[in-house]
Parts: C-alpha cells; structure tokens; sequence
C-alpha cells in the first residue's frame, strides 16, 4: 500500500483511473480483471486482439477519453504486441500523452524487454501474472508523474 | 671388136695419095700406137702345098712391141721369132685366117714360169688376120688365186674353219687393195667366221670378195687407218671400239699384205666391268663411311700350314687412324707393322679365327688418345683372311654404366620411401615392380604380388574401385611423359582391412606406337585422411542435422514457453484471486476455472510431447495405406462437428488411391487440415471442403481445399507452420498442428504449399514423398 496524501484520496485515484487491457487470452483477463477489482479499479476495457484494440482506439479519440494505463500483451495471434503499440505510438499518442503502457508476457527475454522500453509510451515490461501490489505502485508512479505535467484533478479519467 | 677390118673399106681418098698415104700412114700408125690393147696384123706365109707355115708381121703396135718385149718386128716372121712359144696362138691364127671365123677367147699361156692370160680378138685380114688381145693376166691370176684360197680353206682345213666358226670372236681376213700409186684404197674380205658374218650382218657369199669399204660405206675412217697401219707397220692392233650401243674389242694382226682382224664384242664384258668398278666404288665408299674400323687380314701360313702371320690387305680410314697407320702400311705383316701386336689378345682372337673359322665378337677396352674406348669387334673368316670390324660402344657401355647407376639411385628411393612404389606393364596388366613397402603396409611380398600376375588388381582392389580402375585405365593407355593421373583406391591388406590410397601414375615406358607399355604408381596411404574426412563429413552432417534440430526446438520452446506458461500464469492468477477472495459462492465458481486452465496446459504439454515423437521418430509403421479408409476413420472422429454445422464435405481418391506411409502421420494430415477447415469456415456461407488425392513428380499430393475465411498470407504466410502461432481466435486449436504435419512430411522429402483468399477460402497442398 502506498501512501496516499489525503485521507480518500486512493479510492479516489481507483475510481477515476481507466485500465485497457489488451490480451488474446480470456481466462487470462478475466482472472486479471477480478485482481483489478479486489483492489478498487472498476473502470476496464478489453480486447482480445489488435484489430480489436485499434477499434476501441478509434472510440477512445472520438469521445476524447483515452486510458490511463493500457496493458498490452506480447505474444498474441493476429497482430504482434509491438505491432499494435508502434501503430498506436503512431496515430494516437498525440490524442493521450498521458497513457502508460505495460507491456504483459509470459516470456521475459532481455532483448524482447529492451525492445518494449524503446517505444516511448511503454512504461514497464511485467510477467504473467498480474501482480496487484505491483499495479498499485505502478498507478501511483503514474500520479506522480502526471501530477507533475498536468493537474491530476484536470484530467478526466 | 668383130668387125672385120677391109682395107677396101678404108676410104680411097687416103689411099691414093702417096702423101696421103703415108701421112695417114703415120696417122694410122699414132692411134694404134695409142691403143692400151696389143695389136698385130699378120700375113700368112704359105708352103708348096698353100698351108700355113708362119705369119709375117705386117704391123705391131707399140704396145705389142712391149709385151712381146721386141721391136722393129714388122716384116719379121711369127714362128721363127718366137720358135715354138706361142704355138698355141699360131694354131688359132692359122684357123681364123683359113676360115675366116673371127676370134673372141681368153686364153692361158704358160711357159717356163710365165704366165699370160689374155683375151683375144682375132679377124680374118686379106690373107692374114688382125689379131688385137689385152693381158688380162693380173685378173685372171688374181681369181686362180681367189679360187685356191677358197679350195684351201674349204676343202684342205674343214678343222680350221670349224674352229673359226666355232669362235664368238668376229674374224675376218683381208687382202688390201691398192690402186696404182700402190696406195691401199680398200680391203678386200678374203674369209669371214659364222661370227663374222652375224657381225656384219652379211653372208660370206656377200663379203667375200667384196671391199670393206665397199660393202660398209659408213665405216669410220679412223678404224680403216689402223687397218692401214697394221698392213703397213707390221704392228699389232690391239683397241676398244664403241659402235651401235656395242662394246667391241678388235685385234688385227698383218697377213701377207692383208690382215687378219679379230673382234669380239665385249659389251656384256664391259658392262659386268662397269658393274664391278660400280660395286667396287660402292664398297669402297661403304668401307670407307661405316662407323666402323674395317680391316681385312689375309693369313699367312707358315711351312706347316699353322698361321704365322697376317697381312692387312685393307682397311678403311678410321681404322688406320685408330692404330696410327698410314695408307703405305697396307698390304704389309702385322707383325711388322704394328710391334707387339702377337702378344696382345686381338692377336690370338684373329688366329684363333682363322684356324678355326668361326665368326667371334668380343668386347674390350682401350685407351685411344688417352682416352678410354670400348670397342666392340667381330671378327668374321672370309677365304683365307679374317675381317675385323669394331664399333665404338663407349657411349652405349657409359650409357649402360649411367642406367646401372640410376637403377640403383632408383632403387635406394623406392626402398627408401614411405610411400608404395609400383611399375605395371599396362598391356599385360600385371605389376611388374613394387617396392618392399607393400610388405610393410599390406604385409604381401613383392614376389607374392608377381605371382598374382594378371590377377592382381581383382584380388587386391575393393570392387567398387576395381570398375573404377577400369575406366580409369583407358586414360592411362594414353598418358603422355610429364602427365600425372591421380586415383584414389582401396586395397585390402593381408588381413584382409581396407585401406585407402591416393595413387599418383606416370609415364614409365611407351612403347614404339606411342601407347603406354608401364606405368609407374606412387602410392600414398591415406586411410587416417579418409577416415578424418568421412568422420568430418558425419560430424558435418549430424551438425546440420542438430542445427536443423536446433532451429525447430529454438522457435518450439519458446513458443512451448509461452503457451505452457499462459495456463500456468492463469493458474497463479487463479490462484491469487481466490485467497483474495472471501465470498464462497465465487470461490466455487472460480474453482471451476482450474480445470479448463488444466485441460488447455495438458493439451500444450502433448501437443509438445507429439512434436518430440515426430522429430525422433523412424520410419516404423509404414504400411500401404488407403485414402478412403484413413478419410472415413478421420471423419468419424470429427463427426460432431461436421453433422452439426452446414458442412459439405467431397472426397475423391480416383486418381490415387493409396500410399506407403505411416498411418499416424496420415491420419493426422487428414485430421489436422479438416479440422483447420471446420474451424475457419466462413459464418456467411455454407462450408464446402473438396479433398483429392493424385500423383505429381515424384510425390503423392493430397490436395484440400475450403471456402471459409482464408488467411491473409502477406501477414502470416511465414508463421504459418511455426508452432503455436495462431491466426485467429476463433479457433481453439494449440496451435501446433500445423507445425506437426510439415514436420511429418517434409522429415522424408515431402512439401506443403498453401494457397488463400481472404474471404473465399483456402487451399492446403501437401506433396507426400512415399516410404519404400
């Protein structure tokens, strides 16, 4: 648990904080989505594949609400994991500067991790599974970063 | 002249005349005198009984006058001058002027030694006769003499003349004939021989008689005149005549005044005399000019008949040269001339030679101007001599002297080297030289190879080499010196291991036609190299193979990683969630998650497991399998989904009706592609699925063809056979399956090729190679 400055203030953060998650594996996310809620965040978003994603993107520009965090798996069918961040990085960074993406894999090979820290919007490179305490930090690493370059009550999570 | 002289005839007017008269007379008396004939005119003197007892000379020429050697005989009486010496003459006058019957007769007188032929005219002249006769004794004795020669010859020597006859020599004899000068104008053939009378083509009747000239107009003057000169000198003839291609030699000796000339004709002579001083030249030249020093040694005996000696009758230039003779020596004793010479062995070989006649040669050393010279010589019994011929061998003994030293140098190398050194004749094919190492590598001797002769590369050769060798050898036949042909073979040891060896051949004898005769073999042994490289070679190809390996499991675990570790993570993830957890009633239910989770591992892990068995697998369980069979039995399985769904299915095995494969693999060829097929079909469409079966090339190609999704091959055309690469969710497959079959048929030859549309469908060929 982290320190939070005002009393209310993590609920608070949980409730506004978008999550996408983007894995081809729906045990997988499904599993992901109740670790989620067992510690407050209720707003999250899911595909299963890129194609998918990009659609929901689409979406996310239109109604000019972009997630927070977007998980994005390696390893999937279809289109690769860096495929659909390279095209996001391309035609929607500019919409949402502030999204994070942690990239997911079942693997953690050092070159495949090197490569993922080189995209711009890729915050971290995790394995499976999904860890809670660990989402968390990453959430108030998130806040504290964003704090810092836009108000984080301005933005509309 | 007949006619009858009448002085009545005589025209009067001379007569009458006194001067007249006596001037012709006179006149009368000139042309008489002239006269070459001897003329008289006689009156006959009558006695009482009017017979004739003498004639008075009424007139005689001068001429008569000579011949009867008596002048002023006119008035004179015939018969008391000339008492009882032409009585036979008186007889015929006294009947010419009785009967008046003129006289035309040769007559003949001899008396006391003189002869007188005479032909004579006698006419009756008043009472008298003009009696006009010329001497013709010289003819007339000239023919008795002829006819006496010719009774001579003919009758009296028979012998002589069959002698003559009998003589190839052309003998004639001549008389000369001389004109009045005394000069000899003419010879007259007085006798031929039968070879006289081929000679000068002519029979003796026509020569005899005749003149030389006469009868040969174009005979050269030059030969008349030594005729002339024989005749005229006294001395022989002796001279070679050339004449119509012929040779002829002519002896003329004086014969009275003639000549017998005797010629033969010696052209076979002369030509055999030029063949001789021909052959003569050439043996000359060819003594001379052969390399040789020829000598020719008449023996000389002593009083016992034992040789003592030889005199060197000739000898060519060099021979001279080498003993330091000159021309001036020959024809003298050895002894003398070359001084020790009985002592040396040349000396015994030559009498040995020629006391026993039979032909030697021996070979020896000299030193000729300080030089050392193998002569080799002959010594050859001709008559009563030997001819010694020596050749210079000193090049041929260094030559043989050089070979025996590089034989040996040859020798040394070949016992020297490591490697296996061979000759082998190539027409006998047989080895005819190796060196000791074949005993030391291969433990055969070398004489044990001689014995296998022609038997030796069969025995020795490993079979394969041996057809090999076959064809190699007629490269051999014609290699040339300074060519090398290399072959790599394997020959069998005693103890019957192989080994292998690089054989280097070159040109060691051609014979006359230029064609190889014997090869010589360096054989080098290289089974350690040949070991190393096929280990090299293994090595290589199970590198490949473990690279190959290598490849499929790199991208098999880490994709076997990530799919073993998805159900596992979820497993984690489940696990995580339930301790967070308290409310039973979703305990129980995210219990029931754990098995799906389980299953999908479980199907990862074998589907893992099958990928291993395939790459390890041999070829065990092939069998000849039926498409219909394997089709129904793979339907059967999947016959939930394909009766569930609008599903058409097509098979049509016709063209191909079976295959020797592994039944596993087909089965799973056909179960993989009509479940892909069942899984990818289209939500818009009813599913049709055509299967058939044909020979292509070398493969059997099973072809199956959908119409549902299609997969876009730009983005996923090389993952297509990867493990675990899926291309859509919509299936639930691992992910491997395709993976699989391009294992199984590409692990003995076979292809797979794929074809699709997105949105039309797609097609799977796959190229089986058939197991034997």
């Amino acid at each position: 648990m982290f320190s939070y400055e005002q009393p209310g203030e993590y609920q608070k953060t949980m409730d506004n904080i978008k999550i996408f998650i983007l894995d081809d594996d729906e045990t997988n996310n499904e599993l992901e989505i109740m670790i989620m809620q067992s510690i407050g965040i209720s707003n999250i978003d899911v595909r299963t594949s890129g194609k998918e994603a990009l659609r929901y993107l689409d979406d996310c520009k239109e109604k000019n609400n972009f997630p927070a965090i977007m998980f994005v798996d390696l390893n999937m069918p279809g289109m690769h994991g860096f495929s659909f961040i390279k095209l996001y990085e391309e035609n929607y960074r500019n919409f949402s500067p502030h999204t994070r993406i942690i990239m997911l894999s079942n693997s953690i090979l050092e070159n495949e991790k090197k490569e993922a820290l080189k995209h711009e919007s890729v915050l971290d490179f995790w394995s499976k599974p999904l860890k809670a305490g660990k989402l968390q930090e990453a959430i108030a690493k998130i806040k504290s970063i964003n704090e810092e370059i836009v108000g984080w009550e301005d933005l509309k999570m | 002249m007949n006619d009858t002289l009448n002085i009545n005839e005589i025209p009067s007017g001379l007569i009458q005349n006194d001067k007249s008269e006596i001037k012709s007379k006179l006149w009368l008396q000139a042309i008489l005198d002239n006269s070459s004939l001897n003329i008289m005119a006689f009156e006959s003197i009558r006695d009482e009984n009017g017979n004739i007892e003498d004639f008075e000379f009424l007139f005689i020429n001068k001429k008569a006058e000579e011949s009867l050697s008596r002048v002023n005989l006119t008035g004179k009486r015939f018969k008391k001058e000339f008492p009882g010496i032409y009585s036979g003459l008186f007889d015929l006058y006294a009947e010419v002027t009785e009967t008046g019957k003129p006289l035309d007769k040769e007559i003949y007188y001899n008396y006391d030694g003189y002869e007188l032929w005479a032909s004579i005219n006698a006419t009756k002249l008043e009472d008298g006769c003009l009696v006009m006769y010329s001497d013709i004794s010289d003819r007339k004795k000239a023919e008795q003499r002829e006819k006496e020669f010719h009774e001579e010859i003919g009758s009296s020597n028979t012998t002589i003349r069959r002698m003559l006859d009998g003589s190839i020599a052309a003998i004639c004899l001549f008389d000369t004939l001389r004109d009045e000068k005394g000069r000899i104008i003419d010879f007259i053939f007085r006798g031929v021989n039968k070879a006289s009378e081929v000679l000068n083509k002519k029979g003796e009747n026509d020569l005899i008689g005749k003149g030389l000239i006469e009868s040969f107009p174009e005979v050269n003057e030059v030969f008349f005149k030594e005729y002339v000169k024989v005749v005229e000198t006294g001395i022989p003839l002796r001279t070679d005549l050339e004449g119509y291609d012929h040779w002829y030699r002519s002896v003329g000796v004086k014969l009275g005044d003639g000549l017998v000339v005797s010629t033969e004709d010696i052209t076979d002579r002369k030509k055999v005399e030029y063949e001789i001083k021909k052959t003569k030249e050439l043996l000359n030249l060819i003594f001379e000019s052969l390399p040789m020093h020829l000598s020719f040694n008449k023996a000389f005996r002593d009083s016992e008949g034992r040789v003592s000696d030889f005199i060197m009758e000739a000898s060519n230039a060099s021979n001279l040269k080498i003993n330091g003779l000159s021309k001036d020596e020959l024809g003298k004793s050895i002894q003398i001339i070359l001084p020790e010479i009985k002592n040396h062995p040349f000396y015994q070989t030559l009498v040995e030679v020629a006391e026993k006649g039979f032909a030697q040669q021996e070979e020896s050393s000299y030193y000729i101007d300080n030089k050392l010279t193998w002569l080799l010589t002959y010594y050859i019994p001709i008559t009563d001599g030997v001819l010694v011929a020596g050749l210079d061998i000193t090049d041929r003994k260094k030559a043989e002297d050089d070979l025996r030293e590089s034989q040996h140098f040859i020798q040394q190398i070949a016992d020297t080297t490591p490697d296996m050194l061979l000759v082998f004749d190539v027409t006998k094919k047989k080895v005819i030289y190796v060196n000791k190492e074949i005993y030391t590598t291969l433990g055969y001797t070398p004489e044990s190879i001689y014995q296998m002769e022609n038997k030796v590369f069969e025995q020795l050769l490993h079979p394969d080499d041996y057809q090999k060798l076959i064809i190699h050898y007629s490269s051999l036949l014609y290699i040339k010196h300074g060519e090398v042909r290399e072959i790599e073979m394997r020959i069998i040891d005693s103890n019957n291991n192989w080994h292998w060896y690089s054989i280097r051949e070159t040109l060691f004898k051609a014979a006359d036609n230029g064609k190889a005769q014997q090869i010589l073999a360096v054989c080098q042994n290289i089974t350690s190299q040949k070991q190393a490289e096929a280990a090299f070679i293994e090595e290589r190809t199970r590198n490949l193979e473990l690279k190959r390996i290598n490849e499929v499991m790199d991208t098999f675990v880490f994709a076997a990683a990530h799919d073993l570790k998805a159900p596992v993570s979820n497993l984690k993830l489940l696990t995580n969630v339930i301790e967070n957890t308290s409310e039973t009633a979703i305990r129980n239910q995210l219990q029931g998650k754990y098995l799906p989770i389980i299953e999908t591992l479980e199907k990862t892990i074998t589907g893992l497991v099958r990928v291993l068995e395939i790459e390890n697998d041999s070829s065990t369980g092939v069998k000849n399998l039926f498409f219909k069979d394997i089709f129904h039995s793979v339907l059967n399985e999947l016959s939930e989904n394909v009766n569930a769904q609008n599903v058409k299915i097509h098979a049509d095995f016709i063209y191909c009706q079976s295959i020797t494969y592994i039944e596993s693999y087909l089965l799973s060829i056909f179960r993989n592609t009509l479940s892909n097929a069942l899984k990818y079909k289209s939500d818009n469409r009813e599913l049709i699925v055509n299967i058939n079966t044909q020979y292509s090339g070398k493969y059997v190609l099973f072809t199956i063809r959908d119409n549902g999704i299609g997969i876009d091959l730009e983005i996923f055309g090389k993952d297509l056979f990867k493990p675990f690469k899926r291309f859509s969710t919509q299936s639930e497959g691992t992910g491997i399956g395709l993976h699989l079959i391009k294992s199984m048929v590409s692990k003995n030859g076979g292809k797979i090729e794929v074809e699709s549309e997105l949105g039309a469908g797609t097609t799977f060929k796959i190229f089986m190679a058939e197991y034997k």
